[in-house]
């Protein structure tokens, strides 16, 4: 189930950075369009601004997996390896709580915007359900995917397998990070 | 209803909550307590609207470019090319590696990704030349700081859209200060390496030939960084869309060094995503929070406090600094200033404060935040690099290098100019 949702975490996670990277690709199209012969094709900062909002719930889920979510762990990194479980389950609980808030009001938004037909106010008029729909499956694969990393942890913890439970959801602390970052810049040499 | 809320965000963020989450459920627990609305109906349009804005996109962008130029392979040519010119100091190629750090900064908008990178290519110096390993590490450690201060800046637009001021205006006044501070970053190796000949090190000297052969390996960064600035200041492009444009100039450059595969964009792009969703989560939930704050009337509260307390704009100006500098020992630097920005900022602008000018006091106190233990990313970053040792050498070799940001913060409240002059002449 983990595996599962790592899969499909990494593939949202990939669409969005191409589609950034594509965006990349547009608002340059259209910078030299306009320098060189004053036209502006097409809304690239109307759509890139919708593909934002998108990577953010798109991409929420992966970072989630790589623990990349910032945490504080002046006091974490104090307590018993127990109890550090514990507030990594609170952590998580209270992630998926706000998570679930965003999500529910979010849907609101898109269903408003569905009953009334509502469209951007710019030229290209485009109906606000297209991008949102996207971004609001987004915030409910980012919700679900925090439900299976909680159960998973839960029954790392029934098994009384610490090791496996940190690794999915411990504060990721600054020397491991700092780790990561040094493989990382090794790797690219 | 200002100390329970200062408590619980404290108590929220101390359990190790993701900073994202504690932000939202202060607001909902403070909408519940003192709301006469439910004012967190509203969240769906707050994070629609505030994470689906042009100028925000800029911040995918600069980490993508980051990224390109990370996996681009051009840290060793230009950290060479550094080497050459700057080794006959005294402190020899430790100047190279403040050098390094603050160009390399101007193509990324990592601090911590440029300690990386440059630490990785520095290091093996110490041994070769024989310098005192503290300082040299503390070199590494603060001149990675710098990325945040020269722009293109990854803080400074996040400081743009959380207080509505001018992104190129921030970018055009870290440009003085960012030199004043590498050069006194390096005066501070010089007065060392004299003070203490022992850790200084072996010079190096080269012909003027290798010199300027060297010298190729500035040019990748080098044409990022005008491209990225000259076209925001030559009236082409915005910031999004400069950030764009550098974008592609990175893929150029990798692409002419054979490093362009579709591995490499894939783990650009993954790592973009993931760094552009936690920081942008974090935002959506501050603005999330802010809103609650300012409907039920927090806000006004805390403008009132701070008024009664009859502080002189230099009184309140070094509260602020004590604040940021206890602040930065114990929290990570992004979600220090997303949480604190919205809320301090306004009240040092109504004071009379310059908010470009304390945008670029901001970055400083950040700086000095990511090399102050015992939470100083930079910290840990260049201890992994080392791989060996105790900890408190990095820590002790940093040392030097927190009391030249002190001076430099003294420097800017004395003399604004420092920051306001180059966007004044240049925008007006």
């Amino acid at each position: 189930m983990t595996a599962l949702a790592e899969r499909l975490s990494r593939l949202l996670a990939r669409i969005a950075g191409f589609a950034i990277l594509g965006s990349a690709l547009m608002i340059t199209v259209e910078v030299v369009a306009r320098k060189l012969f004053a036209t502006s094709l097409i809304g690239a900062d109307e759509i890139s601004g919708y593909i934002l909002a998108i990577t953010v719930t798109w991409g929420a889920s992966l970072a989630l997996i790589r623990r990349a979510h910032v945490r504080i762990d002046v006091v974490h990194a104090q307590v018993p390896a127990a109890l550090r479980s514990v507030l990594d389950l609170v952590a998580l609980v209270s992630l998926l709580s706000v998570t679930l808030l965003f999500a529910w009001f979010a849907t609101r938004l898109l269903r408003t915007n569905i009953r009334t037909g509502a469209v951007s106010n710019t030229p290209m008029e485009v109906p606000m359900w297209i991008p949102q729909s996207l971004w609001v499956a987004g915030w409910w694969v980012f919700a679900a995917v925090t439900l299976i990393v909680i159960v998973a942890t839960v029954g790392a913890l029934i098994r009384r397998d610490l090791p496996a439970a940190q690794k999915l959801s411990g504060v990721r602390g600054a020397l491991e990070e700092a780790g990561e970052e040094l493989a990382d810049a090794k790797s690219r040499r | 209803m200002l100390l329970t809320a200062l408590l619980l965000l404290l108590a929220l963020i101390a359990l190790s909550l993701p900073i994202a989450a504690a932000l939202g459920v202060l607001g909902v627990v403070l909408d519940r307590a003192y709301g006469f609305l439910p004012f967190y109906q509203a969240a769906g349009e707050v994070a629609w609207t505030n994470s689906s804005g042009f100028l925000l996109m800029a911040i995918p962008l600069f980490v993508l470019l980051g990224e390109i130029m990370l996996r681009s392979g051009i840290a060793d040519a230009m950290y060479d090319a550094l080497a050459k010119w700057l080794g006959w100091l005294p402190g020899g190629v430790m100047h190279a590696n403040i050098g390094a750090c603050s160009l390399f900064a101007a193509t990324s908008g990592s601090s911590v990704a440029t300690a990386a990178t440059i630490g990785t290519v520095a290091l093996p110096q110490i041994e070769r030349h024989g310098y005192g390993p503290r300082l040299f590490l503390g070199t590494l450690a603060a001149g990675g700081t710098l990325g945040i201060l020269i722009p293109p800046s990854v803080n400074m637009i996040i400081y743009g859209i959380l207080t509505n001021s001018s992104v190129p205006q921030l970018y055009l006044a870290g440009i003085i200060p960012g030199l004043i501070l590498a050069a006194l970053f390096m005066a501070a190796i010089v007065a060392i390496s004299i003070l203490k000949p022992e850790v200084a090190g072996r010079r190096v000297r080269y012909t003027w030939s290798e010199r300027l052969s060297g010298t190729l390996g500035v040019v990748p960064p080098a044409l990022i960084f005008v491209l990225v600035i000259g076209s925001i200041y030559g009236g082409i492009a915005t910031p999004t869309e400069a950030a764009a444009l550098g974008v592609v100039g990175a893929l150029g450059i990798a692409a002419s060094r054979k490093r362009l595969t579709l591995r490499m964009i894939t783990e650009a792009v993954e790592g973009t995503v993931v760094t552009t969703s936690m920081i942008m989560l974090i935002i959506v939930a501050a603005y999330f929070l802010n809103m609650i704050l300012a409907s039920i009337g927090l806000t006004t509260r805390l403008n009132e406090f701070v008024s009664a307390l009859g502080l002189s704009p230099i009184e309140m100006l070094i509260a602020v600094v004590i604040f940021y500098i206890i602040l930065g020992c114990f929290m990570e630097t992004l979600s220090m200033m997303i949480t604190t920005i919205p809320i301090i900022a306004p009240l040092m602008f109504s004071l009379g404060f310059d908010p470009i000018w304390y945008g670029v006091l901001m970055m400083i106190l950040i700086e000095t935040a990511l090399i102050t233990p015992p939470i100083g990313l930079n910290l840990y970053v260049v201890q992994g690099v080392r791989g060996q040792g105790p900890m408190s050498d990095v820590m002790m070799g940093a040392l030097p290098f927190v009391v030249a940001m002190a001076v430099m913060i003294v420097l800017l409240a004395a003399f604004p100019g420092i920051a306001t002059w180059l966007p004044n002449a240049l925008l007006d």
